[in-house]
């Protein structure tokens, strides 16, 4: 090392100091230097126009930010359909609204005459060649369900129970049965549906896929198919570190235009299904579009609020259930969604979102119509960093399109002259 | 030009930030988001992650002492003034201003800073036509880059800008893909002696360990597969689908050899090559993770810098 000799002594005080400070913040958790990134909510004036989303003047100040979304299922034909969510956010002081807008060519705007949509009936294929039925029968009678030849390669199986998706997904393409996605046709489909994961566990962005799993932790699989799946470690939905509150809008079910939403707008139903009463009586004299609050931990996937109308209850009924407002529509090849909510916690095991902090989102959107639903989906890979900033939106409105286009071209001729300047340089150098 | 073995050395300070990286790699940007997929407990694996911490510190610390001695750098003292501006600022600034980091002066300066790391890449593509051997990730940087100005122009400057973030995730596995073969050619492409022999066997060993056990796990088992996917995506931030996993696990294999060949050779005379494996382990380190932090920027521009710097000292024998 040329190191050794006269410069031998700062070297070694500078690296002492590396060391020095090194330490000094792992004992004291020093703040490291952070840059700016994720998607921002700024603070606005006015509020929310659920009949025409994204209509707001407020809105016109925040620029759409495009969020590449990824298949949850790999290999799987019906997963991962929709390619990206474009998403804007702001905050008014007491509510937060989340803007969010994706292509749908083949929108499912109502739902299908039950709240938990037609039944799951699951595609299966094998694409190298003839099923092998054997397995499809062994894996459809562990299960209890019925199933249906159409042709030698393709089969539908009239239901989805969790451990049958963990082992058709994870088992079946090594036993010739691919999972293919959801049946659909002109009236079996399921609904279009978005949701908004928000991150309340203490781990630094930690995966917020969701485990593919059975009914409860440590399930065992039954006779012989049992023997070689064996347990079943997780529970499907559930989330491999912290816990997190899902915010879900389901096209015909919490969207006053689908034939669904009056199952919600009947107090007495609602009341039947765990719903706290006034809530449901002030819900039904003034229905409005909302979203329902879910809650996935490591140990599962809950409703929030409800006697569990989906899934299993975390707290049954709670005043709040109708608190959470979506504004919808479709236009142009496009749904755009608002969702608002109260800054405020509203439920237990909801987050509470405060001014000057960072959120950990995701994103998960369903094409009801090409067989997306349940665990087969599009989501964000990696959770979205989101921050509230006091501070109003201030576009740099001034600069005309035309001005800054001129100005990133100049930019791109400057690196290059630069770069071409160094190489002559460099080149007269030698 | 290349006739007699160049005097400049491997310095103490671009060993050190070596290694630090290294272990900010593996201990913080790696470990971190992977925690819930770990067997271990999350106590122990958070005293783990303090080692990424540490390792952070202390390289704000070293890589503008390893810009410093670049003395044959164009922008020297800008890329310093910039690592020490954006590096220790900002961990003075969150103890006396939290929210420093949404602050307008803050986004502007952290905007340049991107733009100066884009530069600093730019002096590698023209400073040797042997860099070209870098060039697909100079390419997978300057792709990374971009997505970063793109969202600090649409959410911190409110400008509507075109994302195209949705059309990069395959050109940046292709340029990952792609750069692995080009540092093999580089690494190999030298008369071989008895020293480097050695090398290449130890770096052969050791990315066969463990390459291949991971190629035979994942090449016919989806629910490997699946969860590798998921650590790719989580832990190194590369969006893949899961499938092409054993491919990238040979990918990796072929820069765990690459690297190790680099190195010998650094050993045995050459250190210009050492600068070509400390760029590429910092590019392919950078590329992929959320630039939330300024430590991320800053360590890209001094390997860059380290590299020219080596680059035309070897030219000026």
């Amino acid at each position: 090392m040329h190191m050794v000799g006269k410069s031998i002594r700062p070297a070694l005080i500078i690296l002492s100091a590396a060391v020095l400070l090194g330490l000094l913040a792992v004992l004291h958790s020093v703040p490291l230097a952070q840059t700016p990134s994720g998607l921002v909510a700024y603070k606005v004036i006015g509020s929310a126009n659920l009949a025409n989303p994204g209509s707001e003047s407020f809105w016109s100040n925040i620029p759409w930010f495009n969020v590449t979304l990824s298949p949850t299922l790999s290999g799987v034909p019906t997963s991962g359909l929709v390619p990206y969510v474009e998403a804007k956010a702001a905050y008014n002081g007491d509510y937060i609204f989340i803007l969010v807008k994706w292509p749908d060519n083949n929108p499912s705007t109502i739902g299908a005459n039950a709240v938990a949509g037609p039944g799951h009936w699951v595609m299966v294929y094998n694409p190298k060649g003839s099923l092998n039925m054997t397995f499809l029968k062994l894996l459809t009678s562990t299960f209890h369900k019925h199933y249906k030849i159409i042709n030698s390669s393709y089969a539908i199986i009239f239901g989805s129970p969790r451990p049958m998706e963990y082992v058709l997904y994870y088992y079946g393409p090594a036993n010739g049965v691919y999972f293919y996605g959801y049946y659909t046709n002109a009236t079996h489909y399921y609904p279009d549906r978005f949701a908004i994961m928000w991150y309340m566990g203490t781990q630094q962005n930690p995966s917020d896929c969701m485990n593919i799993g059975g009914p409860h932790p440590g399930y065992k699989v039954s006779g012989q198919l049992g023997q070689v799946v064996g347990t079943i470690p997780n529970t499907g939905g559930s989330l491999s570190s912290g816990a997190a509150n899902i915010w879900e809008w389901i096209a015909g079910v919490t969207y006053p235009q689908g034939s669904d939403f009056s199952y919600f707008t009947n107090a007495t139903w609602d009341a039947d299904n765990g719903i706290n009463p006034t809530d449901a009586s002030q819900f039904a004299s003034a229905p409005h579009g909302f979203f329902l609050n879910l809650l996935t931990n490591q140990s599962g996937l809950f409703d929030i609020g409800d006697g569990g109308i989906w899934y299993p209850n975390a707290t049954g009924p709670v005043p709040g259930y109708f608190s959470g407002y979506t504004g919808a529509k479709y236009e142009n090849g496009y749904w755009v969604l608002e969702f608002v909510r109260q800054l405020k916690s509203p439920m237990p095991d909801t987050v509470n979102i405060t001014v000057g902090s960072t959120y950990d989102i995701a994103f998960g959107v369903w094409y009801g119509k090409s067989g997306e639903t349940s665990f087969d989906k599009s989501i964000t890979a990696n959770f979205v960093p989101l921050t509230l900033v006091p501070k109003q939106p201030t576009p740099p409105s001034a600069i005309p399109t035309i001005v800054l286009t001129v100005a990133v071209i100049g930019i791109i001729i400057a690196l290059v002259a630069i770069g071409i300047a160094f190489f002559s340089i460099n080149k007269r150098r030698k | 030009m290349m006739s007699k073995i160049p005097k400049n050395d491997f310095s103490i300070y671009s060993l050190t930030f070596g290694i630090l990286f290294l272990l900010q790699y593996i201990f913080r940007e790696f470990l971190l988001p992977v925690f819930p997929f770990m067997p271990s407990s999350g106590a122990n694996l958070a005293a783990l992650g303090l080692i990424g911490t540490f390792s952070v510190v202390a390289m704000t610390v070293v890589a503008p002492m390893v810009i410093w001695e670049s003395r044959r750098v164009m922008l020297r003292l800008t890329y310093f003034a910039a690592s020490l501006i954006m590096g220790w600022g900002g961990i003075a600034l969150g103890f006396l201003y939290p929210q420093y980091y949404l602050s307008t002066p803050w986004i502007i300066a952290s905007l340049a800073l991107c733009i100066l790391t884009a530069v600093s890449i730019l002096q590698v593509a023209v400073s040797s036509i042997k860099s070209l051997a870098l060039l697909p990730l100079l390419i997978l940087e300057l792709i990374s880059l971009y997505q970063y100005i793109i969202n600090i122009l649409t959410e911190y400057a409110l400008i509507p800008s075109i994302n195209l973030s949705t059309y990069l995730v395959y050109p940046s596995i292709y340029m990952l893909i792609a750069g692995s073969v080009s540092l093999l050619a580089l690494s190999i492409y030298v008369r071989p002696r008895r020293g480097l022999l050695i090398g290449y066997l130890v770096g052969a060993v050791i990315s066969i360990l463990l390459s291949e056990p991971m190629y035979q796990l994942l090449i016919y088992n989806r629910f490997m597969q699946s969860i590798m996917g998921e650590v790719a995506a989580m832990g190194l931030g590369i969006l893949a689908p899961p499938s092409y996993l054993p491919a990238l696990v040979i990918v990796m294999g072929i820069y765990i050899f690459s690297l190790i060949a680099l190195v010998s050779r650094a050993i045995m005379g050459e250190p210009l090559m050492g600068y070509y494996a400390l760029a590429a382990l910092i590019y392919i380190g950078t590329a992929f993770v959320v630039h939330a932090l300024s430590i991320y920027f800053v360590v890209t521009i001094t390997a860059s810098v380290a590299l020219i710097n080596s680059l035309k000292t070897v030219s000026n024998k």
